[in-house]
């Protein structure tokens, strides 16, 4: 047989309760716009129940379970997605940088540069005795051997801050696998203490957000909570420690290594990806296409010229026009400079004789390149076109995944994230029933005051 | 679905953002007035342009040679009439010499005559034209033909006064824009015969038919160089108005592959403002919405 007392305790446990969601409720809201942070749910049960003779009689409430809101496959599908955004944004920041080294099209470009450099040929072969003619090509010469080196050197100063890069992208990566396997450790020994983790998993699933825009990370959960997260097949963060990732450049390659591991680590994406491509794969090809353009300019010119005839006396022969073989020592030979006289526009020594001045004006018109199906400056203004190209789909790449990477982030919000309507209309229910209760509490107060009055 | 406070203030600034970026781009066609302004623009672009630009400026070059090439040839085309007409004064003299009888004292005029048209030949064959000699052949910087002491004789430069100066005037078209020595006085042979019959006169002795005839042969012949300085010029002056028109031709290419389309441009540019005005003032009176407002 129920008494009053047992209507007070159930009272009691609605006050409690109520009290509880509350609380949950205060903190939801208070967290409503930290990153990361999952809204926690309360769910209510009813007490066990006592059986009289009429039935089952309830003893009331309690909150059986505070939990976070979360879907692991968005999170999953959003780790995916944030690497191939985060290689796509970088590769941009970092091709831009050589698309603005190149200024084109512009007319200080180096496309046009050389434009004008085969003109001075032009106008040489036009009046080959000038020597404001002559010294017209060695001015033009210079300025294209200058702007040879100056995108050389860009290419080359992008390349080598990536090392810098690499290894402050190398740090972060490792002090946030270092917290993860912290973080799971905790996770572990909180669930196997029957311990709510929730607060533990955000700030772990947080860091792993972060990591997985810098490299490809894969992540699988375990039961306890604790997750392993691996990098191109090799383990690098659970619970049983974590694995630091070094770097170390070999012939010319960065290559990432982690723990101790012999054999390099497969880093295909995320922001440290994008690192690595443009390090070990683009930049070098930039660089090549451009010593290309730059030794064939000197083959080319050197073979042409060095067999015509200067106009000095006795016109010299077997001059070299330029000095070098790439695009960092392109450069003008001090024979030509010290002489413009020595420029040799003459194929038989005669000085109105403008032979080899128009072949060298024709080498712009002539496929010397990709087995003589480009001309130099095609050859160059496809290489211009090209990094125009990895460019433009970098940052096309970059702007669907971010469309992704917001749709998923919505998602997730919509699963996770903190509503204030829904905490308000919450906070009314409680508040409701916790007004509910007390006034049972009271009721039965006068209730019991009623007896002890009819006791006395 | 549900939806959250901040999934509507991300939603809303990825919005914004969009949008201004468009306007940026937009509006960075509208300062430039060009729609290719970087390679990624679009590359595909990028490349015609650079290749219409190698065009244009080969183009700019041989308009230049054409106008050198024009000095040049005007200046040897008005040599030439010279001495068509320093001919023509010579066939006179030996009209007259050959023409009934003379006095020694009109030999000697005659000779005298004859012996100014030797020097003003010479001078006419030693023209320069922008510092080169553009009768000697390739070899322009040495003169061509030297009188020797008192006209005694005429030579030839010993490196030779011949070779034709081919300048680049179009895509894959090259002008020969020189008469050399040869072509334009046979070398020296119009000098020899007017030493020769200026010492026949010196002598007392009248020039013959023979002599006579070869003036009008060699007339005949620098009539012929004339004609072909004349038709040298005029294909430079031909060559000049195709260049102006492959000049216009050519940009009116880059123009539409380069230039912005500025009506088109500012239309969508206006559109967008719209959007993003549109999408602020929604923002605006959405965002601060919540149950919290209407709880008492």
């Amino acid at each position: 047989m129920a008494g009053l007392n047992d209507v007070l305790n159930s009272a009691r446990s609605a006050l409690i309760a109520q009290q509880l969601a509350m609380e949950v409720t205060s903190n939801n809201v208070a967290n409503a716009n930290t990153p990361g942070y999952s809204r926690e749910r309360v769910d209510f049960e009813q007490s066990q129940t006592t059986p009289i003779n009429k039935g089952l009689l309830g003893t009331g409430v309690t909150a059986s379970h505070i939990g976070r809101a979360r879907d692991r496959m968005i999170d999953q599908q959003l780790w995916g997605a944030s690497d191939s955004n985060g290689k796509a944004t970088t590769e941009q920041s970092i091709l831009s940088q050589v698309e603005s080294a190149l200024n084109e099209p512009s007319d200080n470009g180096l496309s046009e540069i050389m434009n004008s450099f085969f003109s001075a040929f032009q106008n040489l072969s036009a009046q080959p005795e000038s020597s404001a003619a002559r010294n017209n090509v060695i001015q033009q010469a210079q300025l294209m051997s200058q702007s040879f080196h100056n995108i050389d050197a860009n290419i080359a100063q992008t390349r080598s801050n990536l090392v810098t890069d690499v290894q402050s992208k190398l740090d972060s990566i490792n002090q946030l696998t270092s917290d993860i396997s912290t973080l799971d450790v905790s996770i572990a020994n909180a669930t196997t203490q029957g311990m709510d983790p929730s607060a533990l998993e955000d700030q772990r699933d947080l860091k792993i957000d972060t990591l997985s825009g810098l490299v490809n990370v894969n992540v699988v959960d375990d039961t306890d909570g604790s997750v392993m997260v691996s990098i191109g097949g090799t383990e690098v963060a659970s619970k049983a420690g974590s694995a630091a990732l070094t770097s170390s450049i070999n012939g010319n390659q960065i290559q990432i290594f982690a723990g101790n591991s012999t054999a390099p680590t497969q880093i295909t994406s995320g922001q440290l990806g994008g690192d690595l491509e443009c390090y070990n794969t683009i930049l070098p090809d930039y660089s090549s296409k451009l010593d290309a353009t730059a030794n064939a300019l000197i083959t080319q010119i050197n073979t042409i010229h060095s067999a015509g005839f200067g106009v000095d006396t006795p016109p010299s022969t077997g001059v070299n026009f330029f000095t070098g073989t790439s695009a960092t020592d392109i450069d003008v030979s001090t024979d030509v400079v010290n002489d413009p006289n020595k420029i040799a526009a003459s194929s038989d020594g005669s000085t109105g004789n403008n032979q080899v001045a128009l072949a060298l004006a024709n080498l712009q018109n002539s496929a010397v390149m990709n087995g003589g199906t480009e001309t130099i400056p095609q050859y160059y203004n496809s290489f211009v076109s090209n990094v125009g190209a990895d460019v433009n789909s970098s940052e096309n790449t970059s702007t669907n995944q971010q469309l992704i990477v917001n749709q998923l982030q919505s998602q997730r919000s919509s699963v996770s994230g903190v509503s204030i309507d829904e905490e308000m209309t919450n906070l009314t229910q409680y508040q409701q029933a916790y007004q509910a209760a007390s006034e049972v509490v009271s009721v039965v107060n006068q209730m019991m005051q009623s007896i002890i009055t009819m006791v006395q | 679905m549900r939806v959250t406070e901040s999934s509507i203030a991300s939603n809303f600034l990825n919005n914004v953002n969009e949008t201004r970026d468009r306007i940026m781009h937009e509006q960075t066609e509208l300062a430039t007035g060009k729609s290719v302004n970087t390679v990624s623009d679009n590359p595909q672009a990028a490349n015609t342009i650079l290749q219409l630009k190698a065009l244009l400026s080969n183009n700019a070059q041989y308009q230049q040679n054409t106008t050198f090439a024009q000095t040049q040839a005007q200046a040897t085309e008005s040599a030439m009439n010279s001495f068509t007409n320093a001919m023509i004064s010579l066939k006179g003299i030996l009209a007259q010499a050959t023409n009934g009888s003379l006095t020694s004292a009109d030999m000697q005029t005659y000779a005298d005559q004859i012996d100014q048209l030797l020097s003003e030949g010479v001078d006419i064959a030693n023209t320069q034209s922008n510092g080169v000699y553009i009768f000697g052949g390739t070899n322009t910087k040495q003169q061509p033909f030297t009188l020797a002491a008192n006209n005694a004789s005429v030579t030839a430069n010993p490196n030779g006064i011949t070779g034709s100066i081919q300048i680049p005037v179009n895509e894959g078209v090259t002008q020969v824009v020189n008469l050399d020595g040869q072509q334009a006085f046979q070398g020296t042979a119009i000098f020899n015969l007017m030493i020769q019959v200026r010492n026949e006169l010196q002598s007392g002795q009248a020039p013959t038919t023979a002599e006579a005839q070869s003036v009008d042969t060699y007339i005949d012949d620098v009539a012929n160089a004339t004609g072909k300085a004349g038709a040298i010029m005029q294909n430079l002056t031909n060559n000049d108005t195709m260049l102006s028109g492959q000049q216009t031709q050519l940009q009116q290419m880059l123009s539409d592959q380069q230039d912005s389309d500025i009506a088109a441009t500012t239309l969508k540019m206006n559109q967008d403002q719209l959007d993003l005005q549109a999408a602020l003032s929604s923002g605006a009176s959405v965002l601060p919405d919540t149950l919290l407002n209407f709880l008492k």
